[in-house]
């Protein structure tokens, strides 16, 4: 008891230069459940591509009971504007649960808040379908301030071919593979963490020598030590969580609503975030009171010698560091040039981060303290011998914000990348829909099929569609041998070498890029 | 309060005992009773072995040869683990600069070995009281060592040391943070805060004026003791 209670006394700490420890292992926390809460979202982005990919084709039944459904979001005013747009063959089908009637060819339903945000700034009248004939119940809609559009079109270009409301999906959906989850866990969310740690250790292994091996003259034996020591761990990775909580929550909520572009799923993330944060503040306590025990002086003249245990870490940290990042991108840019160029330049980026944070950091703040800190005051003198005496102290604080730098260019990295394989199409992967919108419509989506992979590597995604719902025509999505520039061709040769026999193939085509 | 060390009066026993640093022999064959209740200053210029003398003595170091006793215990034969527990139990510390824990308040560091061996709170808090109020200073035990002056500092650090009641209290330069007049002081309530408690008394200096208030001095010289009794005198 009496261990305990002195172990979060110590945590309290009078030093200025450990309350960095406090404070870092906060930002330890809101790094971690910020990632974690990337990785939870980037699971359901690419199973929702995934799935639309593997999602089995219908196959002839297509022209017998089908529509085309078409959703397209983007940001208007701050808010998500989304617009719902099926063709005729949904009569076949009746309205979605909750709409009491379909509108007409050529007709709109919109939301009461999209109406309201018509009657405000009628310019913004132009972006609607046809004629509005009625507002689209709540019971439809996520919530009552949602903007959304419902039109019935005669033809629905880039539509997805959709057989029903509701209901779930027949092909499940396909999740990122466990282990690659796990890679990218272990790559964006533990390496950054232990890096922190291993910062806020070696910030203040000096101090709470001076403290342990005290305990240890009044008689404590060295087990006796490291419980103080955990404990102490424990109040500061609790009071670094509740900080970190905070801070993540409010990240997480300012990015839903900046609009960027792939960071819009944010907005749907609240819960992952929540929880991972919890998860991850949990991670902190269980990690760092052991860490913090282990690397403490438990004799009192020295028993444990903290430098073996740097030396360590540092030699293998970059290790782990660069084989992580390799293998990740091995998995996740298979078939992406740009998504491997992308986590090229993080893994640059790392890996210049974590050369600064060890090496030249230290060695600049501790050349610059010793130029600039004149002792002409007693504590400036005190500033100037710590200094000049530790290495460790020269890297302690601005470390933490180079770490910090360097857990949010991973992060980032990994959004950007998530954000190209969602939105431009990769070969071998799936467009996938932007944001969330009404449950009916998002399962109906899920069902369709989007798109066919051919043995080329190019993507066919229908376009044009007949009266019946059948398909007429096809876009040919490929990739110019610039890295980053999508090709798009309609090309009939193409096409009639390649399609399925179920597509029709028009006439007129033309090659584009 | 606790039940001494049982056996025979003389409490520590240091028996030809040595101890080297690396290459470098420190104490060759050092042998030294104290007995119940006394006082001995160790004497000796800086680098001498007076503070490794004091360490092999609480246990804080292993001799390379030779042992130590308390009483039946035998201090340096067993674990560290178990060194500790006869350190908790059976000594109490004065270092140079008191070597108090900042987090803690001065009576918090004051019952601190109190309540490591057991003491409840209460019952610890009131010996406190009775102690800090005998070294004057009684008003300012719930401030933080940070806040106090250093003469405060070291008689806490005085308190600290007699407040379990211990056998041998281990003294490190008590003085040496201090002006004369503090000094004097410190020094005089070091002795009757032991003598009260019965404890025996080992201090290191190497201030002639501290030594001449102990009851017994010795002076390592090439890593050998010598007895100088009465030649300070």
């Amino acid at each position: 008891m009496i261990l305990r209670r002195i172990g979060i006394r110590f945590a309290v700490r009078p030093d200025s230069w450990l309350r960095c420890g406090s404070a870092l292992a906060a930002i330890a926390v809101v790094v971690a459940s910020l990632t974690l809460a990337i990785i939870t979202s980037a699971s359901a982005v690419t199973g929702w591509s995934h799935a639309q990919h593997l999602t089995p084709a219908p196959g002839s039944g297509l022209g017998d009971r089908t529509f085309h459904a078409r959703v397209d979001s983007y940001p208007y005013d701050g808010e998500a504007w989304t617009e719902v747009s099926v063709t005729d063959g949904v009569r076949s089908f009746g309205p979605p649960d909750g709409m009491g009637y379909l509108p007409k060819s050529g007709e709109t339903l919109i939301s009461p808040a999209l109406e309201e945000l018509l009657r405000r700034d009628p310019s913004a009248q132009k972006r609607i379908y046809g004629k509005i004939v009625g507002e689209l119940p709540e019971s439809v809609l996520d919530s009552p301030q949602q903007l959304v559009a419902f039109s019935v079109r005669a033809h629905l270009p880039g539509g997805y071919v959709a057989h029903g409301w509701g209901g779930p999906p027949d092909g499940g959906e396909a999740k990122l593979p466990l282990p690659g989850q796990a890679l990218i866990a272990i790559t964006l969310l533990g390496i950054p963490c232990v890096i922190l740690f291993l910062v806020v250790i070696r910030l203040s292994a000096h101090e709470r020598g001076v403290r342990t091996r005290r305990l240890s003259l009044l008689g404590l034996d060295a087990s006796a030590v490291r419980v103080v020591i955990k404990w102490e761990g424990y109040t500061l990775a609790a009071g670094g969580s509740v900080i970190g909580l905070g801070v993540a929550g409010l990240i997480s909520a300012t990015l839903g609503r900046t609009g960027l572009l792939g960071q819009s799923w944010f907005s749907g993330a609240q819960l992952s975030t929540v929880l991972g944060a919890i998860f991850a503040a949990v991670v902190v306590v269980v990690v760092l009171g052991p860490a913090w025990a282990h690397s403490a002086n438990t004799g009192p003249r020295g028993s444990r010698q903290w430098t073996t245990f740097a030396a360590c870490a540092g030699a293998i940290l970059p290790a782990v560091t660069v084989l992580g990042y390799l293998a990740m991108l091995t998995v996740l840019g298979t078939g992406a040039p740009q998504s491997s160029v992308i986590n090229l330049v993080v893994l640059g980026c790392l890996l210049v981060c974590a050369a600064c944070t060890f090496q030249l950091l230290p060695w600049l703040t501790r050349h610059v303290a010793l130029r600039f800190i004149r002792p002409t005051t007693v504590p400036r003198l005190v500033s100037r011998a710590r200094f000049a005496e530790s290495r460790g102290r020269a890297t302690g604080p601005a470390a933490g914000v180079f770490v910090c730098i360097l857990a949010m260019i991973s992060a980032l990295g990994y959004s950007n990348f998530l954000n190209y394989a969602a939105h431009s199409g990769t070969p071998g992967q799936a467009r996938t829909l932007e944001v969330a919108f009404p449950p009916h419509l998002q399962s109906t989506a899920t069902h369709a099929l989007l798109s066919q992979q051919r043995d080329d590597g190019f993507l066919e995604i229908p376009t044009q569609y007949n009266k019946h719902g059948g398909i007429t025509g096809i876009t040919v999505v490929g990739r110019c041998r610039a890295i980053g520039k999508r090709c798009r061709r309609r090309s009939a040769y193409e096409a009639r070498s390649n399609l399925p026999q179920w597509c029709r193939i028009p006439r007129r085509s033309s090659t584009h890029c | 309060m606790w039940p001494r060390v049982k056996g025979c009066s003389v409490h520590l026993d240091v028996c030809n005992v040595s101890f080297s640093y690396e290459q470098s022999e420190v104490l060759h064959g050092v042998t030294l009773r104290i007995a119940e209740g006394e006082s001995c200053a160790v004497l000796g210029p800086s680098g001498s072995g007076k503070s490794t003398l004091l360490h092999l003595m609480a246990g804080i170091l292993e001799p390379a040869a030779g042992e130590v006793r308390l009483g039946d215990l035998t201090v340096s034969s067993r674990d560290a683990s178990r060194r500790a527990g006869i350190r908790k139990r059976h000594f109490g510390f004065v270092f140079q600069f008191g070597d108090l824990i900042p987090e803690l308040s001065l009576l918090d560091n004051i019952v601190l070995p109190a309540l490591l061996n057991g003491m409840r709170r209460r019952v610890a808090d009131r010996r406190a009281r009775e102690l800090t109020d005998s070294l004057g200073i009684g008003e300012v035990v719930t401030r933080k060592p940070r806040e106090v002056s250093g003469g405060q500092m070291q008689r806490a650090a005085i308190a600290r040391s007699v407040i379990h009641s211990p056998d041998v209290v281990i003294a490190d330069e008590p003085t040496g943070s201090l002006d004369s007049a503090s000094a004097a002081v410190g020094l005089r309530l070091l002795l009757e805060s032991c003598a009260s408690a019965g404890a025996a008394l080992v201090v290191a200096t190497h201030e002639t004026s501290v030594a001449a208030a102990m009851d017994r001095q010795v002076t390592i010289t090439d890593g050998a003791l010598v007895d100088t009794a009465g030649e300070l005198a």
